[in-house]
């Protein structure tokens, strides 16, 4: 089947926000909002087209495997989370000083949105490649957005160690091709030799370059800094969003049988040192970004022992992490400052929201959180591989400590008697909050369905 | 030794490759860390650029009667991109370093660590 919808998912972004930087100050978020809704459309409306087939268009009417082909399936599906997280994100932003939705802010955020459309429906290596690229230095430019001290540093070494992992991804990329003479992403399965180390060098080399967009650990250091001093929409963005797209680089990696032990350690490392740095921060971004260093090892346990599960996850995590930096920066925004203490007193729907968001990440059933975590948990325990369902539910435990201690020091500590009485956050930032814990909680209830259609 | 010689040019890329990876993770300047950045892409295009020059290959379209050397086109349209997006990242890369240098008054990471 195919449909000039699917070209228009990553145009009406990029066209959106090429426009954007012509417009005045006023009418940018609004504009930027219609856009990303438009995108959202467009998205809902090809995740229902996959019910039948999935959905693959020939750029330029050359066909594939020698023109370059889009091919929206159920991965693709991600841009349903990438298009409602953007798009709640800007107004969201036009609330907080931080100049997000500036003209050329939001210009970045759609450009970005269209780069993440891409690489999701991008079915040869190269152009994947191309939009890889897109949309991490539209990363890089959204965390320099922030104008807190150091956020420049921050913005340069992430875009140090992204473009070291899009060099080796490069250099894979030639090498798949010179192997295969092929670049479009199912002929390359089917030419692929049988073992040697140039084969091994490509499958390594791309998922050495893809970890370290997710931030595996230790190949994490990058991200905490970065999303923890960019504004607390763009965090929403980059942590829900950006670091999903090593993931869906790795699931698109062909081969990826041959690292599957590697795959499983370095997952499990992850997920538990992940989980412990989150237990000693002090500062709620910090932790939630450490928290998804944790969740990113899960996933990467769980392409391995199985990958429904680890896509089932990374679509929800999207949501429910959104949802918490997006209740994070609510608190920071009222209390003036990255001392939130005691902020959750007078803001009872925003703690409300936040404590829903972290039963989510933590993986409490019926929320999102769960079907995926528990798919990974039955795939290792049917892999023979106990010890790290063993650790995967040590992992939640930690993490589970971690957001409960968060929940007190907004709820019950005393706030700093240099604070004025703070009051519940606007409604621009308050829907957006509850639209994402909603669909954290409600795509849990659904979860045995929705595994279903993610697993066809 | 002769497998080696054969792959002398993917030899020289590799070398370039960990040249400029060293660079990026051993100096201690922000700027030079960034130069070995461009080092280390250089050395891809050039991976993939010298990929496409078979010796004995045929032309696909004009067939075995066109008078070799041949180089296959798609490498070079794959490195043309590929440059274009290394600037698009120095550039960026450059005028990040210009508002750590207004911030701070240094791009040494040992300077930067004690005025964070």
């Amino acid at each position: 089947m195919t449909t000039h919808w699917l070209p228009a998912l990553v145009a009406i972004p990029i066209a959106g926000g090429v426009l954007v930087p012509t417009m005045s100050r006023r009418w940018a978020p609004a504009w930027g909002f219609g856009v990303l809704i438009a995108t959202l459309g467009v998205a809902l409306f090809l995740t229902g087209l996959l019910r039948e087939d999935t959905v693959s268009y020939a750029v330029g009417g050359w066909p594939p495997p020698y023109g370059i082909e889009l091919r929206f399936d159920v991965l693709s599906t991600f841009a349903v989370p990438i298009a409602l997280v953007a798009a709640l994100a800007v107004p969201f932003a036009t609330h907080s000083n931080e100049p997000v939705t500036t003209p050329e802010g939001v210009a970045v955020i759609l450009v970005g949105t269209g780069g993440m459309m891409g690489f999701v429906v991008a079915a040869d290596f190269f152009t994947l490649f191309v939009f890889l690229e897109v949309l991490s230095i539209s990363a890089y430019g959204m965390v320099a957005m922030s104008e807190e001290r150091g956020a420049g540093l921050a913005a340069f070494r992430y875009l140090l160690m992204g473009t070291v992992a899009s060099i080796v991804i490069l250099l894979s990329v030639g090498l798949l091709y010179t192997l295969t003479g092929s670049l479009n992403m199912a002929d390359v399965g089917q030419r692929l030799p049988d073992g040697g180390l140039p084969l091994h060098l490509a499958i390594g080399g791309l998922a050495a370059g893809f970890l370290l967009k997710a931030a595996v650990f230790p190949l994490h250091v990058w991200l905490p800094d970065a999303h923890a001093t960019a504004p607390s929409a763009v965090s929403a963005i980059l942590s829900g969003l950006i670091v999903k797209m090593g993931i869906i680089g790795l699931l698109r990696t062909p081969g990826l049988e041959h690292l599957h032990e590697l795959l499983i350690w370095v997952g499990a490392a992850s997920l538990l040192a992940g989980a412990l740095f989150a237990l000693v921060q002090d500062d709620l971004k910090r932790m939630l970004a450490y928290s998804t260093v944790s969740n990113i090892g899960l996933v990467v346990l769980g392409l391995a022992v199985d990958r429904t599960g680890a896509t089932v996850h990374i679509l929800n995590h999207a949501i429910i992490k959104a949802s918490l930096f997006l209740a994070a920066g609510a608190f920071i925004h009222r209390a003036g400052s990255r001392r939130i203490e005691g902020t959750g007193r007078s803001m009872p729907l925003t703690t409300s929201a936040f404590a829903v968001g972290g039963i989510a990440a933590i993986g409490i059933p019926p929320t999102g959180g769960f079907t995926g975590k528990w798919m990974i948990v039955l795939g290792a325990l049917e892999a023979g591989r106990w010890g790290f369902a063993v650790m995967i539910l040590l992992g939640a435990v930690i993490l589970a400590l971690c957001y409960a201690r968060f929940v007190v020091v907004v709820a019950f500590r005393p706030s700093p008697a240099d604070r004025e009485g703070t009051s519940e956050a606007p409604l621009v930032m308050l829907v957006p909050i509850f639209v994402l814990a909603a669909l954290s909680v409600g795509v849990g209830i659904i979860g045995g369905p929705f595994a279903a259609f993610v697993g066809k | 030794m002769t497998p080696l010689l054969e792959n002398l040019d993917y030899a020289a890329t590799v070398v370039l490759l960990l040249i400029g990876l060293w660079t990026v993770l051993a100096d201690s300047n922000l700027l030079k860390k960034l130069m070995g950045l461009n080092i280390m892409e250089t050395a891809v295009f050039a991976f993939i650029v010298t990929s496409g020059m078979i010796e004995g290959g045929a032309a696909p379209i004009l067939g075995p009667d066109a008078a070799p050397p041949f180089m296959a086109p798609i490498p070079h349209a794959l490195v043309l991109t590929g440059i274009v997006v290394a600037v698009s990242t120095t550039a960026l890369a450059l005028a990040l370093l210009l508002r750590v240098h207004r911030e701070f008054g240094t791009l040494e990471i040992d300077e930067l660590r004690k005025r964070w």
